[in-house]
């Protein structure tokens, strides 16, 4: 098909906004297009040369560069066009301009030559040479792409050129997403507007819109109905509502409800087969290469040939077993710094969904299903977990496993229904699941002051070492010491050797009577030693018994992200800070957090 | 065909520079020697490469014509060394390169299409033309290139003037007939051209390893350099002009 026909359509799609006249430019431009080439049509319109979740190279031409380019193919100084693009803002525009105007030489060598009679660009030939660009690579690949790019201009008619650059831009400023894509398909391809919920099932098992096309050209609908998911391409996922009353979250998803640990990390759908293991990001990315170490954890704790299942990736500490803040994940983005990163930054998966197992598809089974599979093909070990859960049937319950969740480095919960209807629901957002997240946090400015009154031993290469302090504030009204955090981050190896003789100089058999604690450490201690600890805000939790009842029913006061700083020999333990103080610290610092906005559903909408 | 050159350093010289001007180069083997053609995409420059018969040791050809990736080639005849030998040899559809120095080195690259089947000169009447040595001649390119990304030819009776102006500033080298490194100027009234001087630098490897330098051109025209090499090989390009 020629290039111009898409173009025009382009330019169409650019000038209208009528959903149902955009609607039916596309259908009118998918009923003329030869089947071998709807795939790259349906790519091109969705601004991609393919899926980003392939992790191919994306065209890679600066704004510099694409000038250049035109300068080249237009035979016009690079100055002209960057004026030109200063004033209007639209370099696709200035390359239709300079085309139209065709200025004398502009033809090139071409009109002192003769002939020159012109092949026009098809969209084939316009999408390999794009890809062309977008996969040239080291010494050279500059000039290549250079090179490419201006002969495609060059031999593009004035709209082609506005089209090819604003493509090459990122930008092609039309008012179309995914959904219109789909519609029209629906009624090009599947006779009416009714196969779109085919079209779009199959779309979200396999999120790759130009491959649900080309299948559909080529094998109709019936075809789209009987896909599955399939190994190597992503699922897109289920997302969340969210709410902040339990009682009314419960209600919503019928009363009772699997409550599980939304873990601050990366959510990850993980492609397993006995050869290969793939991952992928929320936004369906490849992010293989970022976890070398997920990759092969999860290869000890599969048992079956091929599966998808999702989780979450969370940065941890071996030594302590405790959650780290989700940010340092970032260092995890670096290309070439992976294995260092690796050595630093630690992660855990938190497994809580499984979609496909040997050739079946689960996404149609209800989620006690699912889950009962999950665990039975997952095998537990040390960096692969499944979701820490409840079944919860009370707000009290709820709101109980939400702050210990938050307390133990969580970002909060998941509500999500058991009912019948609990089916997965690829690329959909639904009142099926519910995120429940903080509306307020009080963070932490200040170190404060903590007793010892326990420890416990540590894992790994602290193995025999006393390497987490279980922590009190000082009651002052009833002269006893309530705990408030465990603390294993921020000691150095020397400190954990002294530590470790000092604390089994000053352990008890039994639970001094100045201590409340719901928590039974490995090793109780005299309270008597002094640590400054700071974190990363305050929380309540119903785990520790510092200002239990004070601040909400059932709950204490905590911290999240504990962190040791050094000893304070100079104080006494009733020196510590004080429960009372904690509170008043929560109370001072406590802030609304900002509504973040709703995700879209990845429609690709604007 | 096959194609044997004592000199397989001067083919590295000149390739090297084509190959940054331009992707694909039609190799045609005819009866008075080697040419190699190519048109870049965006229709600005042509390349002409020539090595006369004369200048080949071995010279067996069927005027056989084929395309070559010059990327690649260029890659291969860049493994050229001092005194080595160079044989090119058409085997099937390939392309076997072969240096003989202190020992035999062969390669295979694969040909395709020629991408033209006819590429004439482009027809224009040329009414400036400046004989100047190479080296002179690089050494101007040079001097200009800092100030734009474009140089302009300027040539009058007896005069050639190569100049740049930009934002940044603006450079100008002069000659006058009788000038060291100056063989003529000739020209039919003032002749002047813009054109975008990378396809002037790429080239200054080449053109220093020149014998004479032509560079002949009229109004808004394109230009056209002749570099006369040893053994009466010879490269020629023709550049569009730029305007605005």
């Amino acid at each position: 098909m020629e290039f111009e026909i898409l173009a025009k359509a382009l330019d169409e799609l650019g000038r209208i906004s009528s959903r149902i006249a955009l609607t039916n430019t596309l259908v009118d431009l998918f009923k003329i297009t030869p089947r071998e080439e709807i795939r790259k049509v349906v790519y091109l319109l969705q601004g991609r040369l393919w899926p980003d979740w392939k992790g191919l190279p994306e065209l890679g031409v600066a704004e510099k560069l694409l000038i250049k380019a035109i300068s080249m193919a237009t035979n016009i100084r690079e100055e002209e066009v960057d004026a030109r693009f200063k004033e209007s803002g639209d370099l696709g525009k200035v390359a239709e301009y300079l085309k139209t105007v065709k200025p004398k030489g502009g033809g090139g060598l071409l009109q002192f030559i003769g002939g020159g009679e012109k092949e026009k660009l098809t969209v084939t030939k316009v999408y390999e040479s794009l890809v062309k660009i977008a996969t040239a690579e080291g010494e050279g690949s500059r000039d290549l792409k250079l090179r490419i790019l201006s002969a495609l201009i060059k031999e593009a008619t004035p709209i082609e050129a506005r089209y090819i650059v604003r493509f090459v831009e990122g930008r092609l400023r039309i008012n179309i997403g995914d959904a219109t894509i789909m519609d029209a398909l629906a009624i090009a391809y599947g006779g009416s507007k009714n196969a779109r919920l085919f079209i779009e099932r199959a779309y979200n098992l396999r999120a790759d819109l130009g491959d649900i096309a080309e299948q559909l050209a080529y094998h109709g609908l019936e075809y789209l109905k009987n896909i599955t998911p399939t190994f190597g391409i992503p699922i897109r996922p289920m997302l969340a509502e969210r709410h902040r009353d339990p009682k009314e979250m419960l209600e919503k998803v019928g009363g009772r409800a699997y409550v599980e640990y939304k873990y601050d990390g990366e959510r990850a759908q993980i492609h397993y087969s006995e050869n290969e293991v793939q991952i992928f990001s929320r936004r369906l990315e490849n992010i293989t290469h970022q976890y070398p170490d997920v990759v092969e954890a999860i290869r000890g704790s599969i048992s079956a040939k091929e599966a998808i299942v999702e989780g979450e990736i969370v940065p941890f500490d071996p030594d302590s077993g405790e959650m780290r803040p989700f940010q340092i994940l970032m260092t995890r983005k670096r290309k070439h710094e992976i294995h260092k990163a690796m050595k630093e930054v630690p992660v855990k998966v938190f497994l809580f969904d499984i979609l496909y197992v040997d050739g079946k598809d689960l996404t149609n089974e209800i989620l006690p299903k699912r889950r009962e599979i999950l665990e039975k093909v997952v095998k537990p070990n040390e960096r692969v977990e499944i979701a820490k859960y409840i079944v919860a049937e009370t707000p009290e319950e709820l709101e109980k496993f939400f702050l210990e969740a938050i307390s133990n480095g969580a970002e909060g919960v998941m509500v999500k229904s058991i009912s019948e209807k609990s089916i997965y629901q690829a690329g959909n957002r639904g009142w099926l699941w519910i995120k429940y997240k903080r509306d307020y946090k009080s963070e932490m400015t200040d170190s404060v002051d903590l007793v010892v009154v326990g420890a416990f031993y540590g894992k790994g290469k602290r193995a025999g070492k006393l390497s987490t302090l279980l922590l009190a504030g000082y009651d002052d009204n009833e002269d006893v010491y309530r705990t408030v955090c465990k603390v294993g981050t921020g000691f150095t190896d020397e400190e954990l050797e002294r530590m470790t003789a000092e604390l089994k100089e000053l352990a008890i058999d039994h639970k001094d009577p100045m201590v409340e604690s719901d928590i039974e450490p490995d090793v109780w201690v005299r309270p008597t030693k002094v640590a400054e600890v700071i974190g990363a805000e305050l929380t309540l939790s119903p785990l520790h018994s510092c200002a239990r009842d004070t601040l909400a029913p059932g709950t204490g006061i905590s911290i999240r992200f504990p962190r040791f700083i050094r000893w304070r020999e100079d104080k006494n333990p009733e020196d510590a800070t004080t429960c009372k103080e904690l509170v008043e610290m929560y109370r001072q610092q406590l802030k609304k957090l900002e509504e973040e906005p709703t995700e879209p559903a990845e429609t690709g909408e604007p | 065909m096959k194609l044997v050159f004592t000199e397989a350093s001067l083919w590295k010289e000149v390739l090297l520079g084509a190959s940054k001007l331009v992707n694909e180069i039609t190799l045609i083997a005819g009866s008075d020697g080697v040419k190699m053609r190519a048109l870049d995409p965006s229709h600005v420059v042509l390349v002409d490469v020539f090595f006369p018969r004369e200048s080949l040791e071995e010279y067996e050809s069927n005027n056989e014509s084929f395309g070559l990736e010059l990327d690649s080639f260029a890659e291969i005849i860049r493994r050229a060394r001092k005194d080595d030998a160079l044989s090119l040899e058409l085997v099937g559809d390939k392309l076997k390169v072969s240096f003989k120095g202190k020992f035999l080195r062969e390669f295979y690259e694969p040909t395709g299409e020629p991408s033209f089947k006819d590429l004439p000169d482009p027809k224009i009447d040329l009414k400036a033309e400046v004989r100047i040595l190479p080296k002179v001649l690089a050494e101007a390119v040079e001097d200009i290139e800092m100030m734009s990304d474009n140089l302009t030819f300027e040539v009058t009776t007896g005069e050639f003037k190569i100049f740049s102006e930009s934002e940044i500033g603006s450079a100008s080298v002069e000659f006058q007939n009788g000038d060291e490194g100056i063989i003529s100027i000739q020209s039919d009234g003032t002749q002047k051209g813009t054109y975008g001087i990378d396809f002037f630098s790429d080239l200054l490897s080449t053109i220093r390893s020149a014998e004479v330098a032509i560079l002949s051109l009229s109004t808004d025209m394109p230009s056209k350099l002749v570099l006369e090499l040893p053994a009466g090989a010879r490269l020629v390009t023709f550049v569009a002009p730029r305007t605005a």
